[in-house]
């Protein structure tokens, strides 16, 4: 028998005799699915799923979703008319069980009922299926060059520049722009020629030197991978390429067709949706898996970082078929990832192109093998669902998954426009991918990125806290903490009228959006991209921001102390958050450890407290005073981590 | 004056007691449970259920586990027994009931539902078997 369908929680009375108060759901969405707080109690999703809403004044929450993921999806559905909660664990085939035989499955499911608050129960659940897929999503620690946006008119240049000669003179204006001091980059050649053309032949299947270059990808003198990413590495970049997920040339087809989907090839003339071919790789075939193994272990050899997967949705098969019938639909997808895992090897970045076309489920099944997945459709822009996708997702996002929202050009983006851009991709995601050349970036587009880097590390991700407030409107308060003495703040005006956007400091987060900061404090609020200090809030106060339309702008929220102290810098988004100053009472010293570009200088903002500074020593240093503020500026020949120290005397 | 090491070693026993799990049979009631969270199966109906237990409040119950079933055909009789087993793992320590569903006859599986709670977590894990 194949067991396929398996309910774990099957038409559960859910709350019986008890109705939820203004019920809200989220949905568990993965790749470009839709997913914003609904103000309602009725859902039919996948991945997982929070309820939440109030039994008298008291908050109730549910979280529930994958765990462990190995050989089946899981679904979630909330039938308010029948009151009935049901979550199962499903494949469209279905696992074989053998007669006399036992499966214990590996695919388990996450239930939380007893944390109320919806923040702390799905960062708890991301953490978990973090331990439980063994997941360690790579950050995309720079930004990373689309040979193929670029190209496009629409979204890039229109300059056909994917190929390898055109990518290695773009890794050398990068060099040349001095960017490299801040960030290395990442430059992506997309060797995707379609299948509508040239009988049906393409590289897919092939996937070497001699077929990447027939096709105009690998040009002289850079012909081969190994030439190319090794010119790539040379210069400080790092190779990614790209691959049509499962869409094998015809060539390749009539080739070997014992590798396709029941060794049948009948279907190979024929028309079909363009991911969707009627002939297709099978890799559970044990050869077809060697060949492709072989081939990335051979790009790992030729020095390839990173591989996008395009058009994922053509591995999915719900029809089944197999060559290798103990598989499931779920764990013949996973297999091409899991390949690509083993060749690649561990610090490969592996990103599937996840945006659930024709049909096909977006999920979370690829945890623990891929890093990253995209939340959009083929764009350049910016728009506000486009954060929400990915600021709805912060407690999987870093710590399962990373998510972007395709790449982006500067063209036709004013400053505060690119700078609201920079702000939600930057600390939001993490993952830049480029339409704009470096030849063709403006010093100060170039300025402006380089504020990103390097990224923010480790699981935690900003928080949307007036997600459940705010609802159904995308959220307009995300918030970094890690305790209640500092906080980076980002204040986004989704609408396309001036709006004056609030966040409490202290109260329920989940009623009011609140940071979740010291109602007894005073903080410190400093206004990032306009380097303006914005003087101090009390904590039982609200931070008010005027906002132009569709901008968002980051603040620094610094607990103000009784000695001098750091509230901003100039060099990075987090304003100094991730490197705080350290104060010597003893010494009436405040120090610290700042990067430092060559020929930039690096601006502290620091809080005075009521004492005077003593001039420091070091060259490369100096301090003019603003008022209460003191600005340290520090300026190096040579790029470095500057320790610097500030004497002060009361 | 009470000692000052005893009094500890007694609340930190008491502390243990109260955060790990347990798993207990009342008539045809077998439920899991933690400090904070009670999951209960019932072996005549062969449902189960959650319980909040500090809000004292049934988040679902009569839930079902089923294989490959949406619920047309007539249930043939079935006997439930259930198992613990202890867990330890990047979760930390806990048990799992298991429930295992044995059909009277014809083609059906033996179905197994796996509950596990953990003495420090507020969540509970769920999981499958299946005896062909």
């Amino acid at each position: 028998m194949r067991v396929a369908r398996i309910g774990v929680i099957e038409k559960a009375a859910f709350l019986p005799g008890k109705k939820l108060i203004q019920p809200q759901l989220l949905r568990g969405g993965a790749g470009a699915q839709k997913n914003q707080v609904e103000n309602l109690a009725a859902i039919d999703t996948h991945n997982n799923l929070l309820i939440t809403g109030k039994l008298g004044d008291q908050r109730h929450s549910l979280v529930a979703g994958g765990l462990r993921y190995g050989e089946f999806l899981r679904r979630l559905v909330l039938d308010d008319k029948k009151n009935e909660l049901t979550v199962t664990i499903e494949d469209p085939i279905g696992k074989p069980v053998p007669p006399g035989t036992t499966y214990a499955a590996a695919d388990t499911v996450f239930l939380d009922i007893v944390t109320r608050d919806p923040f702390a129960s799905l960062e708890a659940y991301g953490l978990a299926m973090r331990t439980a897929n063994k997941t360690n999503p790579k950050p995309y620690d720079f930004p990373t060059l689309c040979g193929w946006l670029v190209s496009q008119g629409s979204y890039g240049e229109g300059r056909p520049i994917n190929n390898s000669k055109d990518l290695v003179e773009q890794m050398e204006l990068a060099a040349k722009s001095g960017l490299l001091e801040h960030t290395p980059v990442a430059i992506r050649l997309e060797p995707d020629f379609y299948c509508d053309r040239n009988y049906g032949d393409t590289q897919q299947g092939w996937w070497n030197d001699e077929m990447w270059s027939k096709y105009g990808s690998l040009t002289p003198p850079y012909e081969t991978f190994a030439k190319f990413n090794g010119k790539l590495r040379e210069l400080g970049g790092i190779p990614f390429t790209y691959i049509q997920t499962n869409m094998p040339s015809n060539d390749f087809a009539l080739a070997h067709p014992e590798w396709m989907m029941g060794g049948d090839i009948s279907r190979l003339h024929a028309e079909h949706r363009h991911h969707m071919p009627w002939v297709k790789f099978d890799f559970t075939h044990p050869d077809l898996q060697a060949y492709t193994l072989a081939m990335w272990k051979r790009m790992a050899k030729d020095g390839l970082q990173g591989i996008k997967f395009d058009y994922p949705e053509s591995a999915w098969i719900p029809t089944g078929g197999f060559h290798d019938k103990t598989h499931t639909t779920t764990t013949a997808y996973r297999k091409v990832f899991e390949l690509c895992r083993e060749g690649l090897g561990p610090d490969a970045f592996i990103h599937e192109r996840n945006l659930g076309e024709y049909g096909t489920p977006m999920l979370d099944v690829t945890a623990g093998i891929v890093d990253l997945q995209r939340v959009w459709f083929d764009s350049s822009h910016f728009e506000p669902e486009m954060a929400s996708r990915m600021g709805l997702r912060w407690y999987k996002n870093r710590s399962v998954f990373g998510y972007y929202p395709d790449g982006k050009s500067f063209k036709g983006m004013d400053t505060d426009a690119r700078r609201t851009m920079l702000t939600l991709v930057g600390l939001l995601s993490g993952r830049l991918e480029l339409g704009t050349s470096f030849g063709r970036m403006t010093a100060d587009e170039q300025r402006d990125l380089t504020r990103l880097y390097p990224l923010l590390k480790g699981t935690r991700s900003f928080r949307p806290t007036d997600m459940l407030a705010a609802a159904p409107a995308d959220p307009s308060i995300y918030v970094y903490a890690n305790d209640t003495d500092a906080a980076q703040l980002i204040l986004a005006n989704n609408f396309d009228e001036p709006r004056t956007v609030t966040a409490p400091l202290t109260g329920d987060q989940s009623d009011t959006g609140s940071l979740g900061l010291d109602p007894a404090a005073f903080y410190y609020v400093h206004d990032f991209w306009n380097d303006e200090f914005l003087g101090e809030i009390p904590g039982n106060g609200k931070i008010s921001r005027p906002l132009k339309p569709q901008q968002s702008l980051v603040y620094a929220l610094r607990r103000k102390l009784d000695h001098p102290q750091s509230i901003s810098t100039n060099r990075h988004l987090m304003q100094g958050l991730l490197d705080a100053a350290v104060w010597n009472q003893e010494t009436l010293t405040l120090s610290g450890n700042t990067r430092v570009v060559a020929g930039e200088p690096a601006v502290i903002t620091l809080a005075a407290n009521g004492h005077q500074p003593v001039a420091p020593e070091k060259a490369g240093m100096a301090i003019t005073r603003e008022g209460d503020l003191v600005k340290l500026t520090l300026t190096t020949d040579t790029t470095t981590d500057l320790a610097w120290s500030v004497v002060w005397k009361k | 004056m009470k000692h000052p090491i005893l009094f500890a070693a007694i609340a930190a026993l008491t502390l243990t007691a109260l955060h790990a799990v347990e798993v207990a049979q009342t008539g045809d009631q077998v439920s899991i449970a933690n400090a904070a969270l009670k999951l209960s199966y019932n072996l005549k109906s062969g449902t189960w259920s959650a319980t909040d237990l500090a809000a004292q409040t049934t988040v679902f119950a009569n839930a079902r586990f089923t294989v490959d079933e949406t619920g047309w055909k007539k249930p043939a009789g079935v006997t439930r027994e259930w198992k613990q087993s202890e867990v330890s793992d990047g979760f930390g320590i806990g048990r799992t009931l298991t429930i295992t569903e044995t059909p009277g006859g014809g083609y059906a599986p033996v179905k197994s539902l796996h509950l596990t709670v953990y003495d420090k977590q507020p969540f509970a894990a769920l999981g499958f078997s299946v005896t062909n």
